[in-house]
């Protein structure tokens, strides 16, 4: 598998073999059908022992949290939809106005993924095992396989000049 | 009834300086979230060079939360409400 980035910015993976494209596509599963665990994960509270603030948050802000999250599990269900390529040798193209997107939905689907399979903080400090019997197994290495493409689009961003800030009031 | 309109501006004193007190948006570690991910988030959330972005990131690895902005109450819940959209554990504290 290979990862690089065009001269117009796009993230292009390629030779990408099938259970890595297995993978990929099961991002937008984590970010839709997570436990009552990663949902709180998804939603923390703003603030400790402030019910009214948090009744507000819970009318008034996790809406837009979700419609966020939605955003960025639908680009990247399209980008998903535009892979080519046959097996061991597939091909994704992650253009750069997706990458925020991207970056929002691996990490949900890596919080999603230590979530359901309750990860401890020295579980994931350790690389994921060579050897893949289990489903906590394969899902460590999911959230590894995943971790490796947030760092890479990362980088490519960190090339690009500095972001703006985003302005608050947008979110209103 | 003298005694009682002397006491009442000073309650109101106090009030109006505890609603002008800053709260700060606090960060929490989470092992999950990339050290490069919440650096990265930082500087787009507050426009942070990198090297203030990272020291506030190794300020949440190291002690498990740092203050990343203090200010109006207002404009701190947008940024919690912001720092949540990334994903980040992020709350507002009164100072």
């Amino acid at each position: 598998m290979t990862f690089a980035q065009t001269t117009d910015g796009t993230f292009a993976v390629r030779k990408i073999p099938e259970p890595f494209l297995e993978m990929l596509k099961a991002i937008p599963r984590w970010n839709d059908s997570s436990g009552p665990e990663a949902e709180a994960r998804f939603y923390p509270p703003p603030a400790d022992n402030d019910a009214d603030l948090l009744d507000d948050w819970k009318a008034h802000v996790q809406p837009g949290l979700y419609d966020i999250f939605l955003d960025s599990r639908s680009t990247v269900l399209a980008d998903l939809a535009t892979i080519t390529g046959k097996t061991g040798n597939f091909s994704l193209d992650i253009p750069i106005q997706h990458a925020p997107a991207w970056l929002n939905a691996l990490n949900q689907a890596r919080l999603a993924i230590a979530a359901t399979y309750d990860f401890t903080e020295k579980e994931l400090s350790k690389p994921a095992p060579a050897k893949l019997t289990t489903a906590r197994q394969i899902a460590r290495l999911e959230m590894d396989f995943f971790a490796a493409i947030q760092e890479w689009i990362i980088d490519g961003l960190e090339d690009a000049p500095p972001p703006e800030p985003e302005d608050p009031a947008d979110q209103d | 009834m003298g005694a009682q309109t002397e006491e009442l501006p000073s309650q109101d004193v106090e009030e109006s300086t505890s609603l002008d007190m800053p709260w700060n948006v606090v960060v929490h570690n989470d092992p999950v979230n990339l050290m490069s991910y919440v650096t990265h988030v930082f500087r787009l959330v507050f426009g942070y060079t990198n090297e203030k972005a990272r020291r506030h990131m190794m300020e949440v690895h190291k002690n498990g939360r740092s203050i990343v902005w203090s200010g109006p109450r207002e404009r701190a819940e947008l940024y919690v409400q912001q720092l949540h959209g990334h994903l980040l554990l992020a709350t507002i504290e009164q100072t």
